[in-house]
């Protein structure tokens, strides 16, 4: 789900040579220009920005965007790869160490320095593949970057990536189960302890401290209060939660670059918060999970489950759910009309929100793994 | 009138000035230490999603377009804007707004370099746009005392935080325990989030994300904390010993300290940013460091803060040509690699008066090398 974007990814930077081994890196880049040659394509260069969307350039190099800047990872067909982040040469070394690209470069301007590697060799004029350019790079970089390459040959190549991102590898399975393990302890320690100041910031501030001893890169928290008229979830404030009061907490994780996303219902019991009881929300949960089974569009997903809800007050702007991964809202989204057949190996976070007549409205969500069967909630 | 009223007032003055029909200020949802926040400053809210919107008439008609369509409920809550309208189309709804709103001549944007191509072009096909950056900082850079006292919640928060990290900092503490303990003591204080960097050793290279590295005795660490308060950043570089003091330690710091009070001493309303830059860099070109002053070691020797305007710059170094003004807030940190003892921080907010300067944080002037026994 969108959520608050930090001004820096606050925790470690690591590769994890075990979790995500180099050949894992190679495979990918070996697909991507496998595909390319299909595609006649001279290069293909994979952009990203901010601290939501570095998946792309992630995806190659396991290059991490920790600041709102971009980074560009350059493929040709001999499988170089060169990666260029927004920064100073002295940030080279500490890329250095989390790459599996060799070939790393710092400059300002992601579009006239990609021309400039491509230039050198010898790739211009060419057939170049942009993937996240449209939808990320700004306006006056991609402007000249379709100018220095010559709008005819420029190929939008983002669906061979968003494919390739969308099913994920076993290594990445066991990523983002270990984001899941990292929310779950999180709550779990949040409702073992007292909160001396029962506020959603205090809530915030309990559920990031223990993520982050635990490793995470990156942690989100949105906190909703149902009682209160026109609720939405928000960043955490410091206001007064009284006993009683129902809070829906949406945390979301990243760890070596993966994420995993729940959203739990709560209630304030004095200084503790317990679960909420959300038992009509159970067999709508059971009857999500096993329609997102293999081969069913994302639409025909998403009209079961409205009609599911039909006796129920559905909070529908937060929609059911999108996939995850290398980024905290990826493809396919559950949406009306979807035409995306989920596959094996797709990671979701899903997600069910429904007005309550005691509560204001209860919520429970999970990030989970397409298997055979269907959905296997990531609970840690 | 409040300060944004006043500051509302001032905008439609703008664009009577400019002959501009609308303000749009866009935001991609994002928070960099280095730029302003311009979408926070004249709404109040911290953007969430990928694309935010401000329009404002020259008639004053004001509204707010957002993705996702769910965060139109919270931005209405904050009741600044007339009209809230979320939605999950941002680059067609966008270039609709301003005619909505009886927009329909030239449109000056402000934020837009963070927008892409077809959010851009969208909007120039309607309309003629024009960069209003420059003139939003210089609005926004008029500092009501309701904006000090954030600067100064801010600066409180970080001390608060600090206290904390000296309280974790202990042989067999990971890195990362020491940012986790910081960031949840400067979050329960009310802090939107933090931005920390550090490093620990016995001779620090530069400062780089927390690892998992254990603290051992002797250890130097090293620290840039930064928490953002109601959308403001306050600043403390510090140096700390673990353990035995170390002597050639305590006087390279004791030099940085001059060096810092040398630049504290250049900062007034009128007085030049590069004076300041210079003053630092003549005290510890004087040491003997004069080589390790200058890009690519070190880069600047402060940044501005504010929401709306982070003058006189996100990057303070002798080619800066602004000049300090009344209201400014500001981290002076003459950080430096010093070749026996590795890279030491040593920085401090201060607020800009007419004669000089308040110490934000450090507010006694104590500030120095701070020793933690084993």
């Amino acid at each position: 789900m969108y959520t608050l974007q930090p001004n820096l990814k606050l925790g470690r930077d690591v590769w994890d040579h075990v979790n995500m081994p180099a050949e894992e890196f190679a495979g990918r880049i070996e697909r991507l220009t496998a595909a390319m040659r299909r595609r006649k394509l001279d290069a293909l260069l994979l952009y990203g920005n901010l601290v939501n969307d570095y998946g792309n350039p992630a995806y190659v190099s396991n290059y991490l965007l920790r600041m709102s800047r971009g980074a560009v990872v350059i493929l040709t067909h001999s499988a170089e790869a060169t990666l260029i982040f927004e920064g100073i040469p002295r940030g080279i070394h500490m890329a250095e160490q989390v790459c599996a690209v060799g070939d790393i470069r710092a400059g300002r301007n992601m579009a006239a320095e990609s021309v400039k590697v491509l230039q050198e060799k010898k790739l211009l004029p060419g057939k170049i593949g942009l993937v996240g350019v449209r939808h990320l790079m700004p306006h006056d970089q991609a402007r000249q970057f379709y100018a220095d390459l010559g709008a005819d040959n420029v190929v939008h190549a983002d669906d061979l990536v968003r494919k390739q991102r969308s099913v994920k590898s076993r290594r990445e399975q066991d990523q983002i189960r270990r984001a899941s393990r990292i929310v779950a302890n999180a709550f779990k320690v949040l409702l073992e302890q007292p909160v001396a100041v029962m506020t959603p910031k205090a809530i915030e501030a309990r559920l990031i401290r223990e993520a982050r001893m635990d490793g995470a890169e990156d942690i989100r928290v949105a906190v909703g209060i149902p009682g209160m008229g026109n609720w939405s979830l928000a960043p955490a404030e410091p206001i007064a939660l009284t006993d009683g009061a129902a809070v829906i907490v949406l945390m979301a994780v990243e760890n070596e670059r993966y994420w995993s996303e729940t959203l739990r219902t709560l209630v304030v019991r004095g200084n503790h918060l317990e679960v909420a009881p959300i038992a009509d929300l159970e067999p709508l949960w059971q009857q999500f999970g096993k329609a997102l089974r293999p081969g069913r569009k994302t639409g025909e997903i998403h009209q079961e489950m409205v009609a599911a809800m039909a006796g129920l007050k559905w909070v529908a702007e937060y929609g059911l759910g999108e996939g995850v991964g290398l980024g905290p809202y990826e493809e396919p989204t559950l949406a009306a009309g979807g035409a995306v057949a989920l596959k094996e190996g797709m990671c979701l976070s899903i997600r069910l929100i429904v007005e309550d007549a005691t509560l204001g409205a209860v919520a429970v969500g999970d990030t989970v793994l397409i298997g055979k069967g269907g959905a296997e909630p990531l609970r840690g | 009138m409040t300060g944004k009223e006043a500051a509302f007032e001032r905008f439609k003055g703008m664009l009577e000035r400019e002959k501009l029909d609308g303000l749009l200020v866009y935001s991609r949802g994002t928070t960099n230490i280095l730029r302003p926040n311009y979408f926070r400053y004249i709404t109040g809210v911290r953007p969430v999603g990928p694309h935010n919107a401000f329009l404002m008439s020259r008639s004053g008609k004001t509204a707010v377009l957002i993705q996702p369509e769910w965060d139109a409920a919270r931005v209405a809550r904050q009741g600044r804007v007339q009209e809230v309208r979320g939605t999950a189309d941002f680059t067609r709804d966008v270039a609709r707004l301003p005619a909505q709103l009886g927009i329909k001549g030239p449109l000056g944007v402000v934020g837009g370099n963070e927008m892409t191509l077809d959010l851009y072009d969208g909007i120039a096909r309607k309309h003629r746009i024009a960069n209003l950056d420059e003139g939003f900082e210089e609005i926004a850079l008029q500092r009501t005392e309701e904006d000090r006292a954030i600067a100064r919640r801010s600066c409180e928060i970080a001390e608060i935080g600090f206290q904390a990290l000296l309280h974790a900092c202990r042989v067999g503490a990971r890195e990362i325990e020491l940012v986790a303990e910081t960031e949840y003591a400067m979050l329960k204080e009310g802090a939107d989030e933090c931005f920390i960097l550090m490093s620990s050793g016995k001779r620090n290279r530069a400062m780089h994300p927390p690892s998992d590295r254990r603290l051992a005795d002797g250890d130097v660490v090293i620290l840039e904390l930064t928490p953002v308060y109601q959308g403001h950043f306050s600043q403390l570089c510090r140096t700390i010993q673990l353990g035995r003091p170390d002597p050639v330690l305590a006087e390279k710091m004791d030099m940085l300290k001059r060096a810092f009070e040398a630049g504290l001493s250049e900062v007034r309303a009128g007085a030049p940013v590069a004076g300041m830059c210079k003053a630092i860099n003549k005290v510890v070109s004087d040491a003997g460091y004069g080589e390790w002053c200058y890009p690519p070691h070190i880069r600047t020797r402060g940044h501005g803060f504010g929401v709306g305007s982070i003058k006189p710059g996100g990057v303070l170094d002798e080619q800066n040509r602004e000049n300090f003004r009344a209201g400014q807030v500001l981290v002076v940190h003459p950080n430096q690699f010093v070749s026996e003892v590795g890279y030491l921080a040593c920085g401090e907010t201060v607020l800009v008066t007419e004669t000089g300067c308040e110490r934000l944080t450090d507010r006694e002037g104590k500030s120095g090398l701070f020793a933690v026994e084993v």
